[in-house]
């Protein structure tokens, strides 16, 4: 741990510095805040709604007029995609932000204390473990009946973090015996002061890795419930939705391609960012491969 | 008959249809109905939720009538979809604002579709029932004279779709994708085919000369006293005969189980007479086969959810509703070729009813016997007609082979053909291009476009209809000039001819021209 005493730095500060030379993350980065961008501003400029039924132009190819396309319907591909971005964006990253935070809180919890407490918590996470999530969100979302996309955020969110809480405690246990904890505790620092100072910047690694996962599986999850009808409905849309749709309207005969491909390019395309960023934050938060370099 | 027009849902259709009816209003006349009821501009009104079952083509008809009420009413409706089994028990416990349906008619009349809305029928979760509907229906009953007949009934269908508790959308095509060596096909508003007519010749017939149907989904029983969907009749009017059965070239009914018969008088008392014919276990079909099998349709133990289409038949409603005792019924056997059938009121459409499934007699021996299982093995199940089930594997497929104690043994052309059960119309249509299925009857609507003009693509209006219902018993629901608003707006020429793809017919009334005379 000498260089980083003698830099006298955050571990913020540093990992940032680290990040911002790591050139493929940097390009992913501002690949996905185009995207992002996109999913904000082209809604708003263009000049189509995306609940106008153009009959003339049902499953149009991309022309001058649409630029994507349009759908069964006769709407704009170009402004459903953009807007369907807004909300798989917020299900990828509220969801995993919601799930991230029980997953962490609990895992920490569980291992720091360690004893019967651990064997409680990790029981119960067991149990969880052995119902099929899904099965439990399709319940969930039947008795709730609003079919607010916040609904369909929080409760992928809620369910969504067990194998989270079980990553966190491994490492949190694997970390709880090094000597830096022992310092900080043999100098007065209370319990959460050490989880969230030391150790878990420790294990931000893993965690990272595991979130920018978990944002594909909560994209795909959100247009699963949507296709059973627990989740958004028409006329809003989201890229499940319409990948599902685009992928339907690939036939024997017909061959709607771009119903498919825009929304499917666009999907692919975050998930690659988001993986990219996520070993690029590992990289720069981690500490054992900090020395290897 | 609910399910039975619920199971042909996914019929997409296709083909040359009717000349549209002129709409029934335009929207400035439902955005002052709207305003008279005290929504100027769709101002105030709550969100209301439609609901349908899953599928591609309901939720795009949906979400079309969503846009145009938005657009021209300033109304906002949430769809909402569900699972099938989900969907009918909704609607069923009148849990819905507004939901989709459809129905099939059983027999080309319009009763057939007009006496879903009495209080008789279980079909209408709307809550809406009128006196003077009930007035009309039961005096076209009671009408000899066929034009009267026809008037009264049109009157009724005018008060509905004036009331409306319901708005209807396009009438159904059938289409069918028929490999050109099925010979002996003939398309027709029923879309039902007796295979013992069809025969496999030319270029690319199978060796083995088994033709191979693809019947969609499994029926959910092939006893013929609870069968209520179209996929279990088509299997059935292959298994059993009744008095009449499907002409092959109209589906039309003909004389089958009896030679001939008389009607009295006053149209209520029909004599049959008899052919003489054998179980496929070969006992004798007696006209006491007829009486057992109509009377325990009849008795509730028996659980046939579609007992109230035998309600002509004499005393048959106090047996199903009012514990009365199945000997009761007005159907006697005074001797074993002799069948006399009493009816509370004339019924001119007899005949097509006939060929339905719940009229088919059973071979009473073996049902006593084998008990309620009796239907789900194919040993037990002993037929009087043109074939008999030699292997059937759930949710797969059921093989079929001329039955030799068949009466007309000798007119079966077709030895051998196979029904697959596949749901997925996607599937199905790939396994018709690869020839594993000689012929589809369902097909995914957005490919009909490709296949028109081809040979082996034929189509023909079917005789059911698409229509969305009200709960009338919510507000602003209970308002008939919202429900009016609501139905005027909808474009159907534009639903059918973008949204649909398929040819089929825009609809402004309930009654199918197939149900109409000519």
């Amino acid at each position: 741990m000498s260089d980083a005493a003698v830099e006298s730095r955050s571990p913020g500060r540093m990992a940032m510095r680290r990040f911002l030379k790591n050139r493929r993350a940097l390009v992913a980065a501002a690949l996905l805040l185009v995207v992002g961008g996109a999913t904000l501003l082209v809604p708003w400029l263009s000049t189509h709604d995306y609940r106008d039924q153009d009959y003339d132009y049902v499953f149009g190819k991309p022309s001058g007029r649409y630029w994507m396309g349009t759908d069964s319907l006769g709407r704009d591909l170009c402004v459903r995609l953009f807007l369907g971005g807004r909300i798989s964006f917020m299900v990828g990253l509220l969801a995993t932000t919601v799930s991230v935070a029980i997953g962490v809180a609990y895992g920490s919890v569980s291992a720091f204390f360690g004893g019967k407490l651990d064997q409680v918590l990790m029981r119960f996470v067991d149990v969880l473990y052995g119902m099929p999530t899904m099965l439990i969100v399709i319940i969930v979302m039947a008795f709730v009946r609003s079919r607010s996309p916040i609904w369909v955020f929080l409760v992928l969110g809620l369910f969504g973090w067990l194998t989270m809480a079980r990553i966190v405690r491994g490492q949190i246990l694997t970390v709880k015996e090094l000597s830096f904890v022992e310092a900080a505790q043999a100098l007065g620092v209370t319990t959460v002061p050490i989880i969230r100072r030391h150790m878990i910047p420790n294990i931000l690694g893993p965690i990272i890795v595991y979130s920018t996962l978990s944002v594909p599986s909560a994209m795909l999850a959100e247009a699963f419930l949507s296709f059973l009808g627990l989740g958004i409905s028409e006329p809003e849309t989201s890229w499940g939705v319409l990948i599902s749709e685009g992928a339907n309207a690939l036939g024997t005969e017909k061959n709607f391609w771009w119903l498919v491909s825009f929304p499917g390019a666009a999907l692919a395309l975050t998930l690659f960012c988001l993986n990219s960023i996520g070993d690029g934050l590992r990289d720069a938060f981690d500490v054992q491969q900090r020395h290897a370099k | 008959m609910r399910r039975f027009a619920l199971a042909l849902l996914f019929l997409s259709a296709c083909g040359k249809s009717d000349p549209p009816a002129a709409p029934a209003g335009g929207p400035s006349e439902a955005q002052k109905l709207l305003a008279d009821a005290g929504f100027p501009g769709g101002k105030g009104f709550p969100k209301l939720t439609l609901l349908y079952n899953t599928s591609d083509s309901h939720k795009r008809i949906a979400a079309a009538i969503q846009e145009t009420w938005r657009k021209q009413l300033g109304i906002d409706v949430e769809l909402v979809n569900s699972e099938w089994k989900v969907f009918l028990d909704r609607v069923e416990r009148h849990d819905f604002q507004i939901a989709r349906r459809s129905w099939i008619g059983e027999y080309l009349d319009p009763l057939a579709f007009l006496d879903l809305f009495t209080r008789d029928s279980g079909q209408n979760p709307t809550g809406w029932s009128s006196d003077e509907y009930e007035r009309l229906i039961a005096s076209s009953d009671a009408e000899r004279d066929p034009a009267k007949r026809l008037n009264l009934l049109q009157e009724a269908e005018q008060l509905l779709l004036r009331e409306a508790p319901m708005f209807p959308i396009y009438h159904y095509v059938a289409h069918n994708f028929i490999k050109p060596f099925v010979k002996g096909v003939h398309p027709n508003s029923r879309d039902l085919h007796p295979i013992q007519n069809v025969w496999l010749e030319g270029e690319g017939a199978p060796k083995d000369g088994v033709l191979v149907f693809n019947a969609g989904e499994e029926p959910g029983s092939l006893d013929p006293a609870v069968s209520h969907d179209i996929a279990g009749l088509k299997v059935l009017m292959h298994l059993f005969e009744g008095l009449f059965a499907y002409d092959p070239h109209d589906a039309s009914p003909v004389p089958a189980a009896t030679e001939r018969h008389e009607v009295s008088e006053d149209g209520k008392t029909w004599t049959f007479h008899l052919r003489p014919a054998s179980w496929s276990n070969g006992d004798p079909v007696t006209a006491d086969d007829f009486v057992y099998a109509w009377r325990r349709v009849l008795r509730p133990e028996t659980g046939s959810t579609y007992a109230h289409r035998l309600f002509m038949l004499r005393g048959a409603r106090e047996i199903a509703s009012k514990g009365a005792a199945a000997e009761t019924l007005g159907v006697r056997a005074p001797d074993p070729r002799t069948l006399v059938v009493e009816l509370t009121h004339p019924a001119p459409y007899l005949p097509q009813l006939l060929c339905l499934n719940l009229f088919f007699p059973v071979h009473r021996a073996t049902v006593e016997k084998a008990g309620r299982g009796w239907a789900a093995k194919p040993e037990t199940l002993v037929g009087n007609g043109p074939y008999r089930m030699t292997s059937w594997k759930v949710n797969d497929r059921k093989l079929f082979e001329k039955n030799p104690r068949y009466r007309a043994a000798a007119e079966v052309r077709l030895e051998k053909f196979t029904f697959v059960q596949i749901a997925n119309s996607a599937t199905a249509l790939n396994a018709y291009k690869a020839g594993q299925i000689h012929w589809l009857f369902q097909a995914p609507p957005e490919e009909i476009p490709f296949y028109r003009g081809r040979p082996d693509y034929l189509n023909n209006p079917a005789n059911a209809v698409y229509f969305y219902v009200f709960n009338t018993q919510v507000k602003p629901l209970d308002d008939v000039r919202v429900r009016r608003a609501l139905g005027m707006v909808v474009d159907r020429e534009k639903i059918c001819t973008h949204v649909l793809r398929g040819g089929e017919a825009p609809a402004t009334r309930l009654i199918p021209p197939t149900s109409l005379p000519k």
